[in-house]
């Protein structure tokens, strides 16, 4: 009986590590990941990290987090910086090229794991959906607007403006 | 009351049962590895003495498995922590998910063992007893299932047996056995009835119905038991307000809390302590005083 | 003082064609122990049922009943319930809840007794029943016999001030059944209660009552001293039930003093010429029915053995008995044969054929079939015909056969005039003979008995006696495991032991008991010393008759 559970149990998480894929790679690995310089006549866009909201709403911020220091006190993860943009390239793909090459944590769900089919980001820099009052969590504009479509699915032209920003009422952002 | 077991079985079920259930409480919101480790000793020094060793290791690799299964878990669906051990599909697999994982399981774990010393010490009868203080017909309606299942169980395969005889079971296939397990569950359902029947005939006879019932006490609140009941609850309610100060919180994203345990919450622990390790304390001093006793003779 | 009184005591049922108890009168003194005796059916039941006013069944009613002078419908619930306590037939459907101790207290909490009285009642109970240490069992785990001590005790926690008893033993083995006698004679002695007591089984009660009382159709016959009702009815077909040594002097004709007990019997058999009576072999068929070859068995592969190397023939058309006490493996080694559980060593060969080359279904259709202990596990249907009927069909009949078959199987057993009726309402015997039906309709020529002689009366008991020889006769081997040291003296051509998993000593039934000490015929320790080698009653009076004084 108690076998059985663990084999249960074995085979559910063997399964789960299976599906979720198996791409291994080490921390140096990880990082070690180039941005492109910039050459005149390359397309570019600019890419910003921000979660200044939580500023304004610092009473529901999740205790620990507050203490570890990962909330910078302007509320600025990454200025507004210039990045070259690859053919192809999606809002995602430029967010992952540019946490990788910053060091920046960064934690999503795969695209075949979310109920709309586009990547969904659930932290940068250790703040989380939630981390901020049960509404908040990380959004993205482009040129000022916040697009209908994931992350995943917004193909980048030529000099836009890309910036993350965590809101703290997801809701009202609207 | 359970002959086997010493000093705590033998206490009335309600503050048994009230401390168990205090400490499964406690442990199950509680975070702080410190207070987890007090409980997962605690409820396992206990469940020694209730079960012998030899059972308790002989479930060891149980045990074990579990937790570490759970340990692992926890990293790959946790990708939060500031330590990354390395990637996994572009998400980060932490030090600090790995740590939590083995937190949650010795709170999964700790949680387990004091549930497995609750159903050795509250028994059956011991159940039904408490039940039986607020739902007297509930009780007894328990009570008499109770007794049929095991008869029911046996009618069953007397009947059964009885049709393999006869040569009902022999026709291969999955349909003719069903029809045959089919015509036994019905001489079952007979049976069952007539004998119902005959129980309350015999019910009736022995004054059921006749007046006001009472309930026999099983067991009697004595002195020592109200004050293990004081002495639980006053621990109890002290570890609550430890838990309302943080004092069995710990943090483990996105990086651990500085310190295990800060010093102004080390009075909380010993409460906590004091409430885990009872039990076991009360069932070894028995025994040693046994021991000391039959020494002496 | 007279504590309960009946005067002319009539009952029918609203469905009944007549009376079921027809002009009773009868009145019990205060510590009296009464024994009402009758064949089933004769109304003991319903009289004892009709004492205790919650139980009285449906019905019209005629005459008085009067306890202590009161009449029984006028007393309360309450006191009821306390003053008469009642135990019945069934040790399972009587046992209500699931622990000891709660059985023992449930009585006192219907009555509302407080917590240090029950405490004080169930202790002192627990303690002269000598269950203290089961207390804390669950009521499941518990025997027949325990489970009735249990009913009694439990009677007794209400301090009745008298006890009814609806043949708490017939459901037991001798062992437990005699302990549940002396048990009974311990409470009537010791506390003086009146008790009166319905049994078939009369050997070990006739000596301990003050009265017996013998029904017949709903009347009193007979309601006087234990011995002179032996002395009064020693001709009539009731005394079959009676105790063997009341019968053997009867047989011979006795004068004086009717004996009751072995003591006795071997009192009046002491004048007798020494003799003895050449033991008859019966010359067997040389065919061998079945043979088991050094046979074990267990349940589990970690529980111990239970069969332990079982070695015997059983030749066609023999009847065999296999004797042996609670638990000694009786009724698995009758599951091996019957092919229900299997052995893990050895070799079992039905009818020259090894049984695992048996399929299921060959062998359960005319090869073997087995009456269980329990003879209501073989009903399923809702009336006895369909039951036959239906046993028929599985073995393939068609419907006209199957009347032809019915019919005569029913006459030839006695049962056509409860072919209509619901097996769950007929007598211990008639249920018995039934449940034979169904199986000697799948025409077996290895007859398996459990326990045959269980639940079933002196006279019942004779039928299945004459029924077993006849087909005997026809060449139907018959095997039979039972406690009953009578019935085994009586019936078999060859009788042996279970003992420790092995089958011992497989003899003649005279030779077996004339060996036996303990385990014999109450006949053959009565004539032991005077008659040699007689171990039923019938041997003891034949003998008897062509001996001087």
């Amino acid at each position: 009986m108690k076998k059985d559970i663990i084999a249960v149990f074995a085979v559910i998480l063997l399964f789960a590590v299976l599906i979720s894929g198996t791409e291994f790679q080490s921390v140096d690995e990880y990082y070690l990941t180039h941005a492109d310089d910039i050459k005149s006549g390359d397309k570019t866009v600019f890419v910003s990290i921000d979660c200044a909201d939580i500023m304004s709403n610092y009473e529901k911020l999740d205790k620990s987090l507050a203490a570890s220091g990962f909330v910078p006190q302007d509320g600025i993860i990454l200025a507004k910086t210039e990045y070259v943009l690859r053919e192809g390239d999606t809002a995602f793909d430029l967010l992952l090229r540019v946490t990788r090459y910053n060091k920046i944590h960064m934690e999503y769900q795969g695209a075949d794991k979310t109920a709309f089919g586009s990547v969904y980001v659930r932290g940068i820099n250790h703040i989380y959906e939630f981390s901020c009052g049960t509404g908040s969590g990380w959004r993205y504009k482009v040129n000022g607007e916040y697009p209908d479509v994931g992350a995943s699915k917004y193909v980048l032209s030529d000099g836009d403006t890309v910036e993350w920003v965590y809101t703290c009422d997801t809701e009202g952002g609207k | 009351m359970n002959g086997n077991y010493g000093k705590f079985a033998s206490l009335h079920p309600l503050p048994a049962a009230l401390h168990m259930l205090f400490v499964i409480f406690i442990t199950m919101f509680s975070q702080s590895p410190v207070m987890l480790a007090v409980s997962l000793v605690g409820g396992a020094a206990f469940l020694l003495t209730l079960d012998g060793a030899k059972r308790v290791f002989s479930d060891f690799w149980f045990y074990l498995s579990f937790f570490l299964l759970i340990a692992i878990t926890n990293p790959l669906f946790s990708h939060d922590g500031v330590t990354p051990l390395f990637f996994m599909n572009g998400n980060p697999v932490t030090l600090e998910a790995f740590l939590c994982g083995i937190d949650i399981a010795a709170m999964i774990l700790a949680a387990l063992i004091w549930c497995r010393c609750f159903s050795i010490i509250i028994t059956a009868d011991k159940a039904l007893f408490l039940i039986g203080g607020t739902a007297k017909k509930l009780a007894l309606v328990l009570s008499v299932s109770i007794r049929f299942i095991p008869l029911m169980k046996r009618k069953w395969r007397q009947i059964k047996n009885a049709q393999i005889a006869l040569g009902y079971y022999s026709e291969k296939g999955l349909v003719a056995k069903l029809t045959s397990s089919l015509r036994v569950f019905s001489a079952l359902v007979t049976w069952s009835l007539e004998n119902s029947v005959e129980t309350g005939m015999t019910m009736r006879a022995r004054g059921y119905g006749a007046g006001k019932r009472t309930n026999y006490a099983l067991c009697r609140f004595t002195a020592s038991d109200g004050a293990f009941t004081a002495f639980s609850l006053v621990l109890a309610a002290f570890s609550v307000f430890g838990m309302a100060c943080g004092a069995f919180s710990f943090d483990f994203y996105p990086r651990l809390s500085p310190s295990l345990i800060s010093s102004g919450d080390i009075g909380f622990v010993f409460a906590f302590a004091a409430l885990s390790f009872a039990p076991f304390i009360l069932e070894v001093t028995e025994a040693v005083r046994w021991k000391y006793l039959r020494s002496k003779i | 003082m007279e504590i309960l009184t009946l005067k002319n005591l009539s009952f029918t049922y609203p469905d009944g064609d007549g009376k079921a108890i027809e002009n009773v009168s009868l009145s019990v003194r205060e510590g009296e122990f009464v024994v009402i005796c009758g064949r089933s059916g004769c109304g003991k039941t319903t009289l004892l049922r009709l004492m205790k006013n919650e139980l009285a069944p449906v019905g019209k009613k005629e005459g008085e009943i009067l306890f202590r002078g009161q009449h029984a419908e006028d007393i309360d619930a309450k006191t009821s319930a306390g003053s008469i306590g009642f135990v019945a037939q069934n040790p399972e459907s009587q046992t209500v809840t699931d622990k000891v101790w709660h059985e023992l207290a449930f009585g006192m909490e219907n009555l509302g007794y407080d917590a240090d009285e029950m405490r004080l009642r169930a202790g002192e109970l627990a303690n002269y029943f000598g269950i203290t240490g089961r207390l804390h069992s669950d009521t499941a785990t518990l025997s027949g016999g325990q489970k009735q001590l249990l009913a009694l005790a439990s009677a007794m926690t209400l301090s009745p001030e008298i006890l009814l008893l609806d043949e708490p033993t017939s459901q037991l083995d001798p062992i437990a059944a005699s302990g549940f006698i002396s048990t009974l004679q311990r409470i009537n002695r010791e506390l003086g209660m009146t008790v009166i007591l319905s049994e078939h089984r009369l050997e070990e009660v006739f000596p301990i009552a003050d009265r017996v009382v013998v029904m017949k159709g709903g009347r009193i016959v007979c309601s006087d001293t234990p011995r002179r009702v032996c002395e009064l009815l020693g001709n009539d077909p009731i005394s079959a039930g009676f105790p063997s040594a009341a019968r053997i002097f009867s047989g011979l004709d006795g004068k004086g003093k009717c004996p009751l007990t072995v003591r006795e019997g071997r009192e009046f058999l002491s004048s007798f010429e020494k003799k003895s009576l050449p033991i008859e072999e019966k010359t067997h068929s040389p065919e061998v029915a079945f043979s088991m070859k050094n046979l074990w068995q267990r349940y589990e592969r970690n529980s111990p053995d239970i069969i332990k190397g079982a070695d015997i023939d059983v030749f066609k058309g023999e009847i065999f008995s296999l004797l042996g006490g609670n638990g000694s493996g009786k009724t698995t080694l009758l599951s091996v044969i019957a092919g229900i559980e299997k052995a893990y060593r050895g070799k079992l060969t039905v009818l020259g054929k090894n049984i695992k080359k048996y399929s299921p279904a060959e062998l359960h259709r005319g090869t073997v079939a087995m009456l269980p202990q329990d003879v209501s596990t073989v009903f399923i249907k809702n009336t006895v015909r369909d039951d036959l009927f239906d046993i028929c069909r599985a073995v393939g009949c068609s419907k006209d056969e199957a009347e032809k078959k019915i019919a005569e199987i029913c006459g030839e057993l006695s049962i056509t005039e409860v072919l209509s009726r619901h097996p769950y309402d007929l007598s211990g015997g008639e249920a018995q003979r039934a449940a034979l039906a169904k199986v000697l309709l799948t025409e077996p020529e290895i007859l398996l008995l459990d326990e045959p002689t269980k639940a079933v009366d002196a006279c019942a008991k004779r039928v299945l006696t004459g029924i077993l020889r006849r087909l005997a006769e026809s060449g139907v081997t018959v095997f039979a495991a039972t406690h009953d040291t009578e019935f085994a003296a009586e019936i078999s051509d060859r009788c042996a032991m279970l003992f420790d998993g092995s089958v011992i000593c497989p003899s003649c039934p005279q030779v077996f008991f004339r060996k036996n000490d303990f385990y014999t015929t109450s006949s053959s320790r009565i004539s032991r010393g005077v008659f040699e080698n007689t171990v039923t009653t019938e041997q003891v009076v034949a003998l008897g008759k062509g001996a001087d004084k």
